[in-house]
C-alpha cells in the first residue's frame, strides 16, 4: 500500500432537527455524511439552508481522509471488527482501534479520521 | 541435519517433528512425562527459538533449531528485547493480523469435520474449514462466534462467522500412577508415530489403562525400567505404550463458548466412560498437581470441580487439562458421587506470546495537536496527557514560568474542550446542568463554572460563555477540561435527553485549535497582530487575529492576563508562528505543561482529577462560591443541600513551606499520624518557598502540619496576586 498523507474534509457541519436534515437540499457535488439523526457533515458545501431556526453551521475542520481503492480497503478490512456499510452509507467504528468512519462509493471508499488521529490510523494500517 | 537441545547438537531425520527427533536421540523434551505427540498435552512444550512453552511435537526439525527445555521447577525466564521507554515504546503488537468472514467454519478436518463441511455445502453454504494439518491452529472461539486462529506464517487470522461447527475429535488418555512422569511412556498413538519414523524405542511394555499399576525406572536417569499391572505382573522393558478403550473428548474449544450459532460434533461431542479414580502419581504433569494434592484440596472442603481446579491448579497449565480432565473428573466424581462435568475452557487453548494474543490490539489512540510538530521541532519532551500528546517543557521549565510571570508566552491548549449549544430550551438546561447561575450571563461575557454529578461530586470544571446572537438567540460555548471533554460531552447530552429538553449540541473539541497568549505583555502583542480593542477579563470576541478567525476568550489559568485564541485547526500553525514572529522583541516563549502546573497551583486553581478525588465536593475544595443552592435545581443539589448541615472531614488546603518541593502524593503528618497527602507542589522562584496543595482527612483539621519531615503551614489560596489585578490587567 503506498502510504500517503491524508487530505482535509472541506466543508459544513450541521446539528439540528433530523427532518430538517431529511430536508436539506445539497449543493451539487455535495455529499452528506450522517453521523447522526441529528448531525451531518457536507462536504464540499459553502452554505447551506436548513429548516431549523437553532440549527449549528459551523466550517468543519476536525476530519482528514484518504481515497482508498478497493484493494487498499480490503487491506483495512483486516482492522475492522463491524460489518462495513452500504454502498453510499456511512459505516463508523473503530479501524485498528481509532475512530473511523469509512463510504463505500462504486469506485472508492472514503476513510475518514480525526486529524488528529491520522498519525495513530497511519502507523496501525500501514 | 542437527539442530540444537540446550546447546547440544542432535541429528534429526527428513520429516521429524522436533519432538520426536528429541526422542530418536534418546531423550525427552521436558523431563519426564507421558507423550502423545498430537498436540493435546503439554509434556512436550519447550522454548523453541526464544519462545517458550512450544508444542515440539507440533513443530517441524529444522537446522539451527535452538531448543531450550524448561526448568524442571518453576518457569521459564521472561525475555524482555530491550528496555522499557513507556513514553516511546510502541503502542502495538507487531505480529499481523487478519480478518475474514464465513458463512460456516469447521474446526478440524477429520472424519466428522469434513462429513459437516460436505453437508453444508450440500445446503449450498459456504464452508471454510481450519485445521491443525492446513496450517491453522485454532486457538479461540469466542461468542459472536469468531474464532481466532494463529497460522503457520506467523500471523494471527480472526474469522467472523455465522455458525461454527467443531469436529476436533477425541484424545488419548494418559496414565495418572506412581512413575507416570519418568521417561519413556507414550500413548499407542505415539508409539506408532515413532516408530513409522523408524525411532528405536527398545523393548516396549503394552499395557491398558484400567490395567496399570504403576511404572517403575531409574530414579537416577529417570528413565523407564518396567512396568507392573493391575495384577501385580512386573514386566521389564525400555519403553512404556500405554493404551485405553476410550478416548476423551477433544472439547477445549467447546467449552469456551456458549453460542447457539456453536455446535460440536463427533468424537468431541460424545460422551465417554471416565478412567479409574486416580490413587497416586501426577494428575497435572502442567502444573504439577498430584493426586495428594487434590486429595488435600478436596479435604479443605473445595467440593466443585472449578474451585478444585482453582485451589489446586489442576487444568491451570499449558494444555488446560486437556491431559487431566478426565482424572479429575474422575476424582471428583468418585470423591463426590456425583457425576463431575467438565469445567469451563477459556482461550487461548495453546500457549500464545504476548504479541500474538495482542494482535490488531493497540494502546488507546492519543491525539496530536496541529501544533505538535512545531513543538517537537521547539524541542518539546513531548508526554501523554488527558488522551493527547502534550508538550510538558521545552528544555527550561523554569524559563518558561518566568517567561509567563514577565513577558509573554504562547502554550498549546487545543486539547481544551469546546462544545456549541443552542436551542429553545438551551438555558434551562445549562441552569440545570451548572450549580451556578447561567440565564444573567450577558452576551459577550463568560463564567467559571464547576460541573458536578448526582452527589454533588466535582467532575469537570470550564467556562460558559453567552455568545451575542443577530437574532438574539440563545448560544453557548462550553469549555471542559482536556481529560474531562468527551465524558463532560456524554454527560450532557444524557441529561438533556432525559430531560427530553430542544437543544442543539456540537463538539467542536477536534475543529478547533487553542492557543493560550499570557503574560503581562500579552495585550501587547495582540495588538501587534491585529487585536486593536482586546476584551476584558472574562469577556469574549469573535474576530480576526493575523488574518485568522479567532474566538478570544479573556481569561486566566497562570495568574497573567491571558488570552485564549480559538481558531480553526487548519490555521494552527499560521497563527502560532504569527505570534512567535510579532513578539520576538517581547521574548515570547511556549511554556509546556510543567510551566503551566506550576503557575495555576501559585494560583490555587485546582486540576479535576490531580487534585480532586472522586467524592469531592465544592466545600471540601473551598470552592462553595461556585455553587448557587438558592437555584431551584442543578445536578447535585439535592446531594449538597442533604449534607449541608453536616460535619466534614476531609478538605483540600493550600499550604507553603521552606526548602525544596515534596514530591506529588507525599504523606501529610499531624504527630504521629497521617492525616492527608501533598496533591501539588512546586518550590517557586516568584514566591520564594514551596507552594502546595493537599488533602487533610482527619478533623479537627490542623494549622501546621509535617510533610517530608518539615513543617509546613494552612496558607490561604491563591498564593500569589491575591486580589487578581495581574490577571485582570
Amino acid at each position: 500500500v503506498h502510504v500517503r498523507a491524508p487530505d482535509p474534509l472541506h466543508g459544513l457541519r450541521v446539528v439540528a432537527k433530523p427532518n430538517a436534515i431529511d430536508s436539506m437540499s445539497l449543493p451539487a457535488g455535495a455529499t452528506m455524511l450522517r453521523i447522526a439523526t441529528d448531525d451531518a457533515i457536507v462536504t464540499d458545501a459553502a452554505t447551506l439552508t436548513v429548516d431549523d431556526p437553532f440549527a449549528i453551521i459551523e466550517p468543519e475542520y476536525t476530519f482528514v481522509h484518504w481515497r482508498l481503492t478497493p484493494e487498499e480497503l480490503t487491506g483495512v478490512t483486516h482492522h475492522i471488527e463491524w460489518p462495513l456499510p452500504d454502498a453510499g452509507e456511512l459505516g463508523q467504528g473503530l479501524v485498528a482501534g481509532v475512530p473511523a468512519k469509512i463510504m463505500i462509493k462504486p469506485d472508492h471508499a472514503l476513510l475518514i479520521v480525526s486529524a488528529g488521529l491520522a498519525h495513530e490510523l497511519m502507523e496501525r494500517l500501514w | 541435519m542437527r539442530m540444537a537441545v540446550d546447546d547440544q547438537p542432535i541429528e534429526f531425520s527428513d520429516g521429524d517433528s522436533v519432538a520426536v527427533a528429541i526422542v530418536r536421540a534418546g531423550q525427552h523434551p521436558q523431563h519426564g512425562g507421558t507423550l502423545c505427540l498430537a498436540g493435546d498435552c503439554g509434556n512436550c512444550s519447550a522454548e523453541i527459538d526464544g519462545i517458550a512453552f512450544t508444542r515440539t511435537c507440533l513443530t517441524p526439525a529444522r537446522p539451527g533449531l535452538r531448543v531450550v527445555r524448561h526448568p524442571l521447577v518453576g518457569a521459564p525466564a521472561l525475555r524482555l528485547d530491550a528496555p522499557v521507554d513507556p513514553v516511546a515504546s510502541p503502542n502495538h503488537s507487531t505480529t499481523e493480523l487478519r480478518r475474514s468472514r464465513a458463512d460456516l467454519v469447521v474446526i478440524g478436518a477429520g472424519r466428522s469435520g469434513t462429513a459437516a463441511a460436505d453437508a453444508a455445502r450440500a445446503e449450498g453454504r459456504g464452508v471454510t474449514v481450519l485445521a491443525g494439518e492446513l496450517g491453522d491452529d485454532v486457538v479461540g472461539v469466542y461468542p459472536g462466534p469468531v474464532v481466532i486462529v494463529r497460522q503457520s506464517g506467523g500471523e494471527m487470522l480472526h474469522v467472523h462467522a455465522h455458525d461454527v461447527v467443531i469436529a476436533t475429535g477425541a484424545a488419548e488418555l494418559h496414565p495418572v500412577c506412581d512413575g507416570n512422569m519418568m521417561r519413556g511412556i507414550y500413548t499407542a498413538g505415539a508409539a506408532e508415530r515413532l516408530r513409522s519414523a523408524g525411532v528405536d524405542l527398545g523393548v516396549v511394555a503394552t499395557i491398558e489403562l484400567d490395567r496399570l499399576q504403576r511404572i517403575e525406572g531409574d530414579d537416577t536417569t529417570g528413565r523407564v525400567t518396567g512396568v507392573v499391572a493391575a495384577d501385580g505382573t512386573t514386566t521389564a522393558c525400555d519403553s512404556v505404550v500405554v493404551s485405553s478403550r476410550t478416548k476423551a473428548p477433544r472439547d477445549l474449544l467447546a467449552r469456551m463458548v456458549a453460542d447457539p450459532h456453536v455446535r460440536t460434533v463427533g468424537p468431541a461431542a460424545e460422551a465417554f466412560e471416565l478412567p479409574p479414580c486416580p490413587t497416586s502419581g501426577m494428575v497435572c504433569p502442567c502444573s504439577k498437581v498430584t493426586v495428594d494434592d487434590m486429595q488435600l484440596v478436596w479435604d479443605k472442603g473445595f467440593r466443585h470441580i472449578e474451585l478444585v481446579k482453582r485451589a489446586s491448579l489442576c487444568g491451570t497449565g499449558t494444555c488446560q487439562g486437556s491431559a487431566c480432565m478426565p482424572h479429575l473428573r474422575a476424582f471428583v466424581t468418585a470423591m463426590s458421587g456425583q457425576p463431575a462435568a467438565p469445567f469451563t475452557g477459556r482461550p487461548a487453548s495453546r500457549q500464545l506470546t504476548i504479541s500474538e494474543a495482542a494482535a490488531d490490539m493497540h494502546l488507546d489512540p492519543f491525539r496530536r495537536t496541529a501544533l505538535h510538530d512545531v513543538h517537537i521541532a521547539l524541542g518539546a519532551r513531548m508526554d501523554r496527557f488527558g488522551g493527547w500528546w502534550r508538550p510538558w517543557n521545552y528544555g527550561n521549565a523554569l524559563d518558561e514560568y518566568w517567561a509567563v510571570r514577565e513577558g509573554v508566552s504562547l502554550g498549546d491548549v487545543s486539547t481544551l474542550g469546546k462544545m456549541i449549544v443552542t436551542g429553545p430550551d438551551v438555558v434551562e438546561a445549562l441552569e440545570r446542568i451548572y450549580p451556578t447561575t447561567i440565564r444573567d450571563i450577558r452576551p459577550g461575557r463568560s463564567r467559571y463554572v464547576l460541573l458536578l454529578n448526582e452527589r454533588g461530586h466535582l467532575i469537570d470544571d470550564g467556562m460558559v460563555c453567552r455568545e451575542a446572537t443577530d437574532d438574539g438567540s440563545d448560544r453557548f460555548v462550553l469549555t471542559f477540561t482536556s481529560g474531562g471533554a468527551s465524558f463532560a460531552e456524554a454527560w450532557i447530552r444524557d441529561w438533556i435527553e432525559s430531560w427530553n429538553l430542544d437543544v442543539h449540541i456540537l463538539d467542536r473539541t477536534l475543529a478547533l485549535s487553542a492557543i493560550n497568549v499570557t503574560g503581562p505583555l500579552a495585550g501587547e502583542l495582540l495588538r501587534r497582530v491585529g487585536l486593536a480593542d482586546p476584551p476584558r477579563f472574562l469577556q469574549h470576541v469573535h474576530t480576526d487575529i493575523a488574518g485568522i478567525p479567532c474566538h478570544v476568550l479573556r481569561l486566566s489559568f497562570t495568574g497573567e492576563a491571558s488570552f485564549e485564541l480559538h481558531h480553526p485547526r487548519t490555521n494552527s500553525v499560521e497563527l502560532w508562528n504569527a505570534l512567535m514572529d510579532a513578539g520576538g522583541d517581547l521574548g515570547v516563549k511556549p511554556h509546556g505543561l510543567q510551566a503551566l502546573f506550576a503557575l495555576r497551583l501559585e494560583k490555587g486553581h485546582v486540576i479535576v482529577g490531580m487534585d480532586t478525588e472522586m467524592d469531592s465536593t465544592p466545600r471540601r475544595l473551598d470552592m462553595d462560591w461556585a455553587v448557587k443552592l438558592d437555584k431551584p435545581s442543578f445536578i447535585g443539589r439535592t446531594a449538597l443541600l442533604r449534607t449541608e448541615g453536616l460535619d466534614d472531614h476531609r478538605r483540600l488546603f493550600g499550604m507553603t513551606m521552606q526548602g525544596p518541593a515534596p514530591t506529588e502524593g507525599a504523606p501529610i503528618w499531624v504527630g504521629d499520624e497521617i492525616v492527608g497527602h501533598v496533591t501539588s507542589s512546586f518550590h517557586s522562584p516568584g514566591l520564594g518557598q514551596t507552594v502546595m496543595l493537599g488533602w487533610q482527612k482527619h478533623t479537627p483539621f490542623a494549622d501546621t502540619v509535617t510533610i517530608d519531615g518539615r513543617p509546613a503551614h494552612v496558607t490561604p489560596t491563591p498564593f500569589y496576586d491575591a486580589a487578581g489585578a495581574r490577571a485582570r490587567a
